[in-house]
């Protein structure tokens, strides 16, 4: 999902931005993201209420020890719904970025280590996702396959391995020259194994810190599709479907939207304090 | 019989094809040499740097295939696709030694790898580590450490160890010694002398350190602009070098005093 040219930073760079400020936001974005991640996993099993239960005559109440964020317009409870949506959300975010950091990786491997017609296979297909508008492609993928997590799995995945697969292919392309690999091979060693032992490790660091950043882009990516109805498909708890349920009693209502608008922002900065610093050490 | 020999083997770098050569994008490393290697053998190859001397240390284990020539181990002829258990039969020293050991894995772990192809089991091929770091005058806690904390003698000897951990019957050598400190190339030099006597080796040395030469060296070819100008008994040539670039070659060698 990302633009691969944010991650190749300099060694100049890497200096620069080691500051205690630095350490101090990636305190910060562990701390915000470990509560989601707690709130996500445990969260579902302790909230007081049924997320999916309507209660018609108590239609937008105000925020009270009952409903801590007051309850939605059919009377569900909000404060169940943000926590299973973070779930929800936590969870496609993590899978829409893990299936292209896999895919890319692999395909970025093999590309870059037997190079020739596989290279020039790989490197012309990431043109291709390259030179179309990203949410465009998104968005067709899912007018074809229709709206749901599978079809935007599908699509983030079509999408985001080409970051890793780039990335990955600059790193094994400098790696696999190296003496050792050559030792390898005359050692007997097949190609498989010296992918899986001896090149990966080399290249995991660099693309792990794409992951984290992408982590954070799936989950925006997955937050304005679902707001448009093009994502998780309701009743399943969502924070873009919450916002988009909510805009029409912004007015008087307001945690209605703040409170799923907050998650998403403070989740995504969360990401990007983390993965800012990951950056920093891969370099 | 020779243990290796390297028959009229050239390496031609670019594109082969003949419009290629003839607007000269290709290039010719190592032009028709030939060379044999016997049994308990240091064949020495000396040269300046372009001469070809690397590209024939890699054409002979197999790094890069030979344009044109063959070349015999035992005899045998080695097929340019070569199987996993001939490749096994040559192993390469190489010169850098902080890019000839993975830095993401223990030297342990590389050596234990390539034991582990024979169909050896985990703990015959550990003890099998232990005796071949041990032959190199390294303790068994080498094998545990990574690359990055041994100091670069240390890593040549466990690079020497990882290349007879496939019980090979050659070795090619390519600068083993030239980014070390003069103090420990002797160390790994008298290492190599050793192995060739005890294992019957036979070694292909690449080097462009004369002196190294006239220690190491049984028999020693000259090389210059990918061809082999001067071949021979190393105290011959040293004594009476016949050809005007090996003269020139000796006359090179800074004298003390």
């Amino acid at each position: 999902m990302s633009d691969m040219t944010a991650n190749l930073s300099t060694g100049e760079v890497v200096a620069s931005t080691r500051t205690p400020a630095s350490r101090l936001g990636y305190r910060i974005g562990l701390a915000i993201v470990g509560v989601a991640v707690v709130l996500a996993v445990v969260g579902p099993f302790v909230v007081a209420h049924d997320p999916y239960q309507q209660e018609l005559m108590n239609r937008l109440a105000p925020p009270s020890g009952e409903h801590w964020l007051g309850t939605d317009a059919l009377g569900r409870d909000v404060f169940s719904r943000l926590v299973v949506a973070t779930r929800v959300d936590l969870g496609v975010g993590i899978l829409g970025a893990l299936l292209p950091f896999l895919l890319g990786t692999i395909l970025g491997c093999v590309a870059a280590y037997f190079g020739s017609i596989w290279d020039v296979i790989v490197m012309r297909l990431t043109d291709l996702v390259l030179a179309f508008p990203v949410y465009i492609l998104i968005i067709t993928l899912i007018a074809v396959g229709g709206s749901g997590i599978k079809t935007l799995l599908i699509a983030f995945t079509g999408v985001g391995w080409v970051g890793y697969a780039r990335l990955v292919r600059s790193v094994v392309l400098r790696v696999k020259n190296e003496d050792y690999i050559s030792a390898a091979r005359l050692g007997g060693v097949s190609h498989g194994r010296i992918m899986v032992r001896h090149l990966l490790p080399n290249v995991i660091r660099s693309s792990l810190t794409l992951l984290v950043t992408d982590v954070m882009f799936v989950l925006l990516g997955l937050a304005s599709f679902s707001y448009l109805g093009l994502g998780i498909q309701p009743p399943t708890p969502d924070w873009g479907a919450m916002i988009a349920d909510a805009q029409p009693y912004m007015q008087q209502q307001w945690w209605l939207i703040a409170a799923p608008g907050a998650m998403v922002a403070l989740v995504g900065s969360g990401l990007m304090l983390i993965g800012e610093r990951l950056d920093d050490r891969t370099y | 019989m020779p243990i290796l020999e390297i028959d009229d083997v050239s390496v031609t770098y670019g594109s082969t094809r003949r419009l290629a050569r003839r607007i000269g994008t290709s290039h010719v490393a190592v032009d028709h040499v030939s060379l044999q290697v016997e049994r308990g053998q240091i064949v020495g190859v000396v040269g300046e740097s372009g001469s070809g001397k690397s590209s024939l240390a890699k054409a002979v284990v197999g790094l890069v295939e030979p344009t044109s020539g063959e070349i015999r181990l035992s005899g045998q002829v080695i097929p340019s696709k070569r199987p996993r258990a001939v490749r096994r039969r040559m192993q390469m020293v190489f010169q850098d030694p902080s890019s000839a050991l993975n830095p993401a894995l223990t030297v342990g772990k590389v050596i234990v790898e390539l034991l582990e192809i024979d169909g050896m089991g985990r703990s015959a091929a550990r003890s099998r580590a232990v005796d071949l770091i041990d032959m190199v005058g390294l303790p068994a806690s080498a094998l545990d450490v990574r690359p990055g904390s041994l100091s670069g003698g240390q890593r040549q000897r466990a690079s020497i160890a990882r290349a007879l951990a496939t019980n090979p019957e050659v070795i090619v050598a390519d600068e083993p010694t030239s980014a070390l400190d003069v103090s420990v190339q002797a160390t790994v030099l008298n290492l190599l002398r050793d192995f060739t006597e005890s294992l019957g080796l036979g070694v292909l040395f690449i080097t462009h350190d004369l002196g190294v030469v006239r220690r190491l060296c049984d028999d020693v070819a000259v090389m210059q602009k990918g061809c082999i100008v001067e071949h021979g008994r190393t105290t011959s040539i040293f004594d009476s070098p016949a050809d005007s670039y090996t003269k020139q070659l000796l006359a090179s060698i800074p004298t003390i005093g």
